[in-house]
């Protein structure tokens, strides 16, 4: 469970406070997939990187499971936190084997010892897992991960999310880079890791369709705060065209 | 012919500072110019153990710690006080400058009739740099495999990639800055015990050296169209030895001792160049 109080970020830009986050109170259940609406400059961006522990709020605190979590680096707090970023380079390490950065995330709550990881068990878990997708990638572990791509890569760090220990998945417009076919696949496989681990997720996204049709828990951010807040039930309730209607 | 063998034998002895420039600029993607310090340095800490008759065996990893001590410094100013690693890289530069002439005492230190890890045979110096090369290829190679080393590769790769993966990448480099360093203090160990003598001026402008193998070692594999790990690192071996025989040569030819900087910026320029106008299109 994920508990944010009063949570607020100020940028300051050549002597300006801006307030992208403002006093936010939120508690995110395990198995609540959030999805967060909202212009640009709302502020949905910045809550995700407090959370992330990317950016330092300015007040506020976040705990996680009782325990308090605003002063853990990012580093610390990806031992169970995995991200899906909007830029499907930023996930993944490209000039690193598939191989390379499946062993990397399959490490990500633990320490990287002087021991050679990548054995033939694990190659073999990798391509049975990598194998799912469908999309032949599990003859290709050893190319660099950057020559696939955007669509693929970012298909890739979904599972490599699930690689290792994850209460809580952070997407930021997970498929605003890729094409609708590639989007689709991304967004249908995440929501399937999120129901079949019962763990929390937070997207945030631009495109209604999908806010529309994944998640079940919706929010509409404006100005650094949360003006609009519905639960499972709510939602099913609202149709495409309302939520058209929020951002006239 | 001697003036060749001798080029070869010099630049297996230049492959640490290769393989330190090849971590810091290739696996990284930091550009550290500690280098010309902590190269003296490797030195300066060779000529004092060795006249102190300290054992030959003991001074490799004197030296070693001393360039990584150098490397911590730089790394811990560039991401603790958030300087650019280049300046911060500079400023421990200069400031080595210093610790080398306390460290030495003096700006001069000649061996004569000291033991060292060389001797008089030209053959068995060749031999024996290569093989002190071979198994530093072997041991970076292995470490850049493992886990940690998969982790360090991904350092210079993708920032927010390995911050997602739960990696402390300030630690990270701070480590990798002293890896570097410390290979770089062992390539100035080396060369002093190769030419006999540590100056306090022997390592201006040995980051090109560096750099030039760096740079020679990858033109290669973009010719030869074929990259592994294991390849990346022998080719900056590689680009070690070439770029040495590449100096004899010139100035076998004729060319005065005192243009010799200025022929090596230039080579490294060209091949720069020529690299970056031959794979224009690809890129």
């Amino acid at each position: 469970m994920i508990k944010i109080d009063g949570l607020t970020k100020i940028f300051n830009s050549n002597g300006h406070d801006i307030v992208a986050v403002d006093n936010i109170d939120l508690t995110i259940q395990p198995a609540e997939f959030v999805i967060i609406l909202g212009t640009n400059g709302s502020g949905k961006s910045t809550l995700l990187n407090l959370l992330a522990g990317s950016l330092v709020p300015t007040a506020g605190s976040i705990f996680f499971d009782q325990k308090e979590i605003t002063s853990l680096k990012e580093y610390q707090r990806s031992a169970f936190i995995a991200r899906l970023f909007q830029n499907p380079l930023a996930g993944t390490a490209s000039e690193l084997s598939i191989i390379d950065n499946f062993r990397l995330a399959a490490l990500r709550s633990k320490s990287r010892k002087l021991i050679l990881g990548n054995t033939k068990s694990f190659e073999e878990k990798v391509k049975h897992k990598v194998s799912l997708l469908q999309l032949g990638l599990e003859e290709k572990l050893h190319q660099p991960i950057g020559s696939l791509s955007g669509g693929q890569r970012q298909a890739l760090t979904l599972l490599m999310a699930t690689m290792d220990n994850m209460q809580l998945l952070l997407m930021d417009e997970p498929t605003s880079a890729l094409d609708p076919r590639s989007a689709e696949r991304v967004m249908e496989l995440a929501s399937r890791f999120i129901g079949e681990l019962g763990i929390s997720a937070i997207m945030v996204t631009h495109s209604l369709k999908e806010a529309h049709r994944y998640g079940n828990r919706i929010i509409q951010m404006d100005q650094g705060r949360i003006i609009k807040n519905f639960n499972e039930s709510e939602k099913r309730q609202i149709s495409l065209q309302q939520m058209i209607e929020w951002f006239a | 012919m001697d003036a060749l063998f001798a080029a070869i034998t010099q630049g297996l002895a230049y492959a640490a500072l290769a393989l330190g420039i090849f971590l810091t600029l290739k696996i990284f993607n930091i550009p550290d110019i500690t280098t010309d310090g902590s190269y003296t340095l490797g030195g300066a800490i060779t000529a004092v153990a060795l006249s102190a008759h300290v054992p030959v065996v003991w001074v490799f990893p004197m030296a070693f710690a001393g360039g990584a001590l150098a490397g911590v410094a730089t790394g811990v100013i560039h991401t603790r006080l958030n300087i650019n690693p280049l300046l911060a890289g500079i400023l421990v530069m200069i400031a080595l400058y210093s610790v080398n002439l306390f460290i030495m005492g003096r700006s001069n230190i000649p061996l004569t009739d000291l033991s060292s890890f060389f001797s008089d045979s030209s053959v068995t110096n060749f031999i024996k740099a290569f093989a002190f090369a071979l198994v530093l290829i072997l041991l970076i190679t292995l470490l850049l495999k493992t886990d940690f080393g998969i982790a360090m590769r991904a350092s210079g790769n993708s920032e927010s990639m390995v911050l997602a993966m739960g990696v402390n990448i300030e630690k990270m480099k701070i480590t990798g800055l002293a890896l570097a360093n410390a290979l770089t203090a062992l390539s100035g160990s080396l060369m002093v015990q190769y030419q006999g003598f540590a100056d306090i001026n022997m390592g201006v402008g040995i980051v090109i050296s560096g750099l030039a193998a760096v740079i020679l070692g990858e033109s290669f594999i973009r010719l030869a169209k074929k990259s592994s790990l294991l390849l990346n690192i022998v080719m900056a071996v590689a680009g070690s030895v070439i770029f040495r025989v590449l100096l004899a040569l010139a100035l076998l030819a004729g060319l005065p001792p005192q243009a010799l900087k200025l022929v090596t910026a230039l080579i490294v320029l060209s091949i720069i160049a020529v690299l970056k106008i031959s794979f224009r299109e690809r890129t």
